[in-house]
């Protein structure tokens, strides 16, 4: 029932996903569905928020991905946008002296990466 | 059995980690425990726990180690290739390989320390005081809360019985190592921010908790070390853990710069400081004995510790 929610998003003509972006999709699914069964239905219920109101499959497919990152990972997709004008990695692993950053800058980052 | 390949190599840990300068002493191989997260788990091991016999080619490579360096501090690891205390026989091994490392480190002026790592309490059954001359052998066991242990290391024993072990090694003049390692975070609460928010708090709150008991019941001079470090799998592991739908596969992990996979940074940071500061503020004379195991140097500085290896720690014991 589930697994079938998830082919519902994929196969969707409301949305278009690469294979790479399909295969993350599927991946946390998998992951997330070892913490919360009914995974399926979180993942349909953003999928619709997605797809309603977006102008094209292209704004709907981010808005979707979007959602799944922040799904995904919880505490790192907040931290990552808090950072987003230093196109800093998903990953957050990195030495930030090493960023050729202003000290102000250092310690922003220091003080957003370092916390829960 | 004969061990063919070497007995003593020095520990890899991997692109951009650490190095705590330790050499993993391989005397014996596997363990019957069934730690669901175990490396040797997923390595190309016999099925039984080996302990090998040709000690005189140990003794060699101890020789050759010691007489082709000028260091004068080394510290050994014999609980990484299986729990050291396993079984009669480990015991047995255990006291041959401390006394030959003895002999050659006073032949070449060394100081050595042997770290011997378990999950068991069969120490109250090896009952012996122990004295090797320029050898301090280092008692370790895993300290982790009763529910990880219930739910990941079936097998070995309590929390309870372990912190029972320490106190016992202490009076059979062993020094004590506690190795909060591998952290893993259970319960998980939800998959929502706020539920890991939760998780993570709730483990801290254990960590504090099994320090306190531990520190109230040992003497401090003789902790050697504590050591802090969160779960990390490999590409291998986590991949076969997650088709067999295991709860270690935590949803925000990454794979990191040395090809293993670790909770995000942000957590990582939180539960290590959580740790460090209980014991900087509660324990102030311990905090310098506090190393982070398999972690990048840029998360020790951002924990507020000074890098440092196993052996710098063991000059400090003298």
């Amino acid at each position: 029932m589930q697994k079938n929610l998830l082919e519902k998003i994929l196969n969707s003509n409301k949305i278009h996903f690469t294979f790479s972006e399909k295969n993350f999709i599927k991946e946390s699914f998998d992951i997330l569905s070892i913490f919360l069964p009914d995974i399926g239905k979180f993942f349909y219920e953003k999928f619709v928020k997605a797809t309603k109101n977006s102008k094209s499959k292209f704004e709907a497919k981010n808005k979707f991905i979007d959602e799944v990152l922040m799904l995904r990972y919880p505490v790192s997709y907040t931290k990552i946008k808090k950072l987003k004008k230093y196109k800093i990695g998903l990953t957050l692993e990195f030495d930030e002296n090493k960023l050729n950053l202003a000290e102000k800058d250092v310690k922003f980052i220091k003080n957003v990466v370092n916390k829960i | 059995m004969n061990r063919k390949t070497c007995f003593i190599t020095k520990y890899q840990y991997g692109d951009f980690i650490v190095d705590l300068d330790e050499y993993v002493l391989s005397l014996a191989t596997n363990c019957m425990f069934g730690c669901e997260y175990c490396y040797l788990k997923f390595s190309k091991i016999t099925l039984e726990p080996v302990i090998y016999e040709n000690l005189d080619k140990f003794e060699q490579e101890v020789t050759s180690l010691f007489s082709n360096s000028t260091q004068k501090v080394f510290y050994f690891n014999f609980g990484e290739t299986t729990d050291s205390f396993l079984t009669a026989k480990h015991f047995n091994i255990i006291t041959d390989a401390a006394n030959i490392i003895s002999q050659q480190a006073k032949k070449y002026d060394k100081s050595c320390f042997v770290e011997l790592r378990t999950k068991t309490n069969n120490i109250f059954y090896f009952n012996k005081k122990i004295c090797f001359e320029n050898v301090k052998l280092i008692y370790a066991t895993s300290l982790s809360p009763q529910v990880v242990i219930d739910r990941f290391e079936h097998g070995t024993v309590p929390i309870k019985n372990r912190i029972e072990t320490l106190i016992f090694a202490e009076k059979l003049g062993f020094l004590t190592g506690l190795r909060l390692e591998p952290i893993i975070i259970y319960p998980i609460y939800g998959i929502e921010y706020k539920d890991v928010v939760f998780s993570v708090k709730n483990l801290i709150d254990n960590y504090q908790q099994i320090l306190k008991t531990v520190l109230e019941k040992i003497d401090f001079k003789n902790i050697h070390s504590i050591t802090i470090s969160c779960l990390r799998l490999t590409k291998k592991q986590f991949k076969e853990l997650k088709q067999k739908k295991s709860k270690l596969c935590f949803f925000e992990m990454f794979l990191c710069p040395d090809g293993k996979y670790r909770y995000s940074r942000p957590i990582r940071t939180t539960i290590y400081n959580g740790i460090i500061d209980f014991i900087r503020w509660t324990y102030p004379v311990l905090y310098k004995k506090i190393l982070l195991s398999f972690e990048f140097d840029y998360i020790w500085r951002n924990c507020g510790l000074e890098i440092k290896s196993m052996v710098e720690v063991s000059s400090m014991v003298g």
